[in-house]
């Protein structure tokens, strides 16, 4: 497999890739994979407290906690998330258009090229297009 | 309860098994792979030390990062979708420039 993109193997595995260019991030990952589990198991994580689910399971408990209703017996392991929820929601919305809008295509089958047309359809920089 | 220790060796395991993919994969969707790992990686984190402390906090927040990873994924289909209309490949490292 070439690394000239006009030859390489459209959407195909890039073995090749790994193997060339596997060694050195493969002993960083190593490396570092040591490191924290030296880390890890030389850390002292205090007492276990556990979960108290109370009348309710843990599932009622994120979702009490989720909407800022009354946490009941979880009311002093955890804080209402209401304002973070709605910011989520927001932010999958948001993502969801942006999905879209790069996805989409003009009702006669053209692609609308959302950042950038120039190499659009084959074409190349200088051949037309911005 | 199982030691807290066993939860963070997997989770170091998972995140360094997609910083691999992530340093070695070129092609984008396989990249995107990497990057879901390492998220998950961080919510295995959360969950365990939720549950050994007694705090859901740390549950909720690995749903706020399941949610962020999905529209990370929804704007990173996106992308690479263009990159193929545009350059005929996924992969991450023949587009070399912000403006074509």
């Amino acid at each position: 497999m070439s690394d000239n993109p006009d030859t390489r193997e459209r959407g195909g595995p890039d073995e090749y890739d790994v193997a060339d260019r596997g060694l050195v991030p493969g002993l960083a990952s190593l490396l570092l994979f040591g490191v924290l589990a030296v880390t890890i198991l030389n850390a002292d994580f205090g007492t276990p407290a556990g979960l108290e689910a109370g009348d309710y399971g843990i599932t009622h408990g994120i979702g009490f906690a989720l909407f800022n209703i009354d946490l009941g017996a979880f009311a002093g392991s955890t804080e209402g998330f209401l304002a973070a929820f709605f910011i989520v929601a927001i932010t999958l919305d948001v993502a969801i258009d942006g999905a879209l809008y790069l996805a989409k295509r003009e009702s006669d089958g053209s692609i609308v090229s959302a950042v950038g047309g120039a190499f659009s359809r084959g074409r190349k920089a200088g051949e037309g297009g911005d | 309860m199982v030691a807290p220790e066993y939860y963070l060796l997997l989770a170091a395991a998972v995140f360094c098994i997609g910083l691999f993919g992530v340093l070695t994969r070129r092609n984008a969707l396989y990249f995107l792979m990497s990057v879901e790992l390492m998220l998950n990686a961080a919510n295995i984190n959360f969950v365990a030390f939720s549950s050994y402390y007694g705090d859901l906090t740390g549950q909720v927040f690995a749903l706020f990062v399941i949610a962020l990873a999905a529209a990370e994924v929804a704007i990173g289909i996106g992308i690479i979708l263009v990159l193929y209309r545009n350059f005929g490949v996924t992969d991450v490292t023949v587009p070399r420039e912000m403006r074509w």
